[in-house]
């Protein structure tokens, strides 16, 4: 007949699915060389390689490019996903100027912000240069024109060379600075 | 005798009223009550017997003072079922990805697969949240023109009849999430110096997805694709192009075995950034491990 401590212990090998005898040999191990269990196995490595360097074209295939690639020029305006560069011509004309971004896409942003009375919907228009005040007129202009509105809250910060316009305006703003050759 | 009964039950069937709606009823057993009360016992507030735990608290949350509670009246419409565990792919349109091609930021001329369209910078997505590649959605579908052999984890019908419309290929493919990460960032991925991962199959869920011709699955028979491809022309009415005489064509029909992750590298195969070479290991268990499939 076992006695209890003994069973339990047999229970508890049993459980973890370790042998005793791996159990002992893993203690003194660990008594007389902690460090050594650390070190990679030298004789484990794979050290017989066959090297290829015409391979490596694969490679560099995959790996992203640092900068943004230049675009090519299409036979028409606007391409298919329509997509069309600014008109300098149209631009000489005005007395501001909103640069696309490396993206070549247009810096207007619409951003919210959660407020006591609710969500507050903004569009920035961004990398303005030249009369950020005029921009301004003309884009509020434009707004109250186009959407029956009777006033359009807008902010203008002149060091940061941004304007904030309050209300979910996004595409109307594109679509009149795209009109302005920007 | 027979006859007699036969007789009289026809004679009976004449003399009785037509069917109709006035005398019709369900056959037995056929009808049940549902059962609303799912908590059964309602005499105790689900407190117990008596005591502080009875009567120093209130009311549990959504109890109705006893009439069936709005939670088990209505039925349960669980959106969220199993959100930990299932598979995520964030979308990228159709016209978001001619946006790419026009602007230069994809080469059409070579396949194009998850790492060319996470190169651009533009598309992010997060292999621990269960991310398992792009869907390729169906917005921007009139206006896509562009030729290309593209290889995306997920899509619909029309995405497809629109990009084999335009003369390109499209295909299909599972990575599993190891192999993912690699295909997201290779860069990051071949600084670690680890071996190129073989690709897993698919899990049983989606392995009917990735194997059926009409999706362009990787796993599907190839000429089984090609009579699907011609489906799916005469479906959505347009001419398929003919690939025959194509100077692209054989970009456009390369694939990539299942196995491996990226075009022209083999798994198990180690890159080595800082001498610009490709090591290939000779061992004949490494080599027999990475080239089966499990």
């Amino acid at each position: 007949m076992t006695s209890p401590d003994l069973w339990s212990h047999s229970q508890a090998l049993f459980s973890f699915q370790v042998s005793p005898y791996r159990l002992l040999f893993s203690r003194q191990q660990s008594t007389s060389s902690s460090a050594r269990s650390d070190e990679l196995n030298q004789s484990d490595l794979i050290r017989d390689f066959k090297i290829s360097y015409e391979e490596f074209k694969y490679v560099e295939e995959i790996l992203p490019s640092p900068t943004v690639p230049e675009i090519k020029e299409h036979a028409q305006y606007p391409t298919p996903s329509g997509w069309f560069p600014p008109n300098e011509s149209l631009q000489a004309e005005q007395k501001y100027l909103v640069r696309r971004t490396k993206n070549h896409m247009l810096p207007v942003y619409f951003h919210t912000q959660e407020t006591w009375y609710g969500i507050a919907h903004y569009v920035s228009i961004q990398k303005i240069e030249g009369d950020i005040w005029a921009l301004e007129s003309d884009v509020r202009e434009h707004i109250l024109k186009s959407t029956g509105q009777k006033m359009v809250n807008t902010q203008v910060h002149e060091v940061g060379r941004f304007i904030r316009v309050r209300g979910q305006h996004r595409e109307l703003i594109a679509n009149f600075l795209l009109g302005r050759g920007m | 005798m027979a006859s007699k009964v036969t007789e009289r039950a026809l004679n009976l069937i004449k003399s009785m009223p037509r069917v109709a709606l006035n005398n019709i009823k369900p056959l037995p057993h056929t009808s049940f009550t549902k059962k609303t009360d799912r908590r059964g016992n309602r005499k105790k507030k689900g407190r117990g017997d008596k005591g502080q735990g009875a009567r120093g608290t209130w009311d549990p949350l959504g109890y109705e003072g006893g009439q069936n509670p709005l939670i088990d009246t209505s039925p349960r419409e669980r959106y969220y079922a199993q959100y930990a565990v299932r598979r995520q792919y964030p979308p990228v349109s159709l016209l978001e990805l001619q946006r790419l091609v026009d602007l230069n930021r994809l080469d059409t001329s070579k396949p194009i697969d998850i790492t060319s369209i996470c190169n651009t910078g533009l598309f992010n997505f997060d292999v621990s949240k269960n991310h398992f590649g792009v869907n390729l959605t169906d917005e921007g579908c009139d206006q896509f023109a562009a030729k290309i052999n593209l290889e995306v984890q997920w899509t619909s019908e029309l995405v497809i009849a629109a990009i084999e419309k335009n003369g390109g290929t499209i295909t299909t493919r599972y990575y599993d999430p190891p192999c993912l990460a690699a295909l997201y960032d290779p860069l990051a991925f071949f600084k670690k110096g680890q071996p190129i991962p073989k690709c897993k199959l698919p899990p049983q869920d989606a392995l009917a997805y990735y194997s059926d011709p009409n999706f362009r699955g990787y796993l599907a028979d190839p000429e089984q694709i090609l009579e699907a491809r011609e489906k799916l022309a005469q479906k959505y009415g347009y001419k398929l192009p003919d690939l025959t005489g194509d100077p692209v064509k054989e970009m456009l029909l390369m694939r990539k075995d299942p196995l491996q992750i990226f075009y022209g590298l083999e798994p198990g195969w180690i890159v080595n950034l800082k001498d610009k070479c490709v090591l290939k290991p000779k061992d004949e268990d490494y080599l027999k491990y990475y080239n089966t499939s499990y």
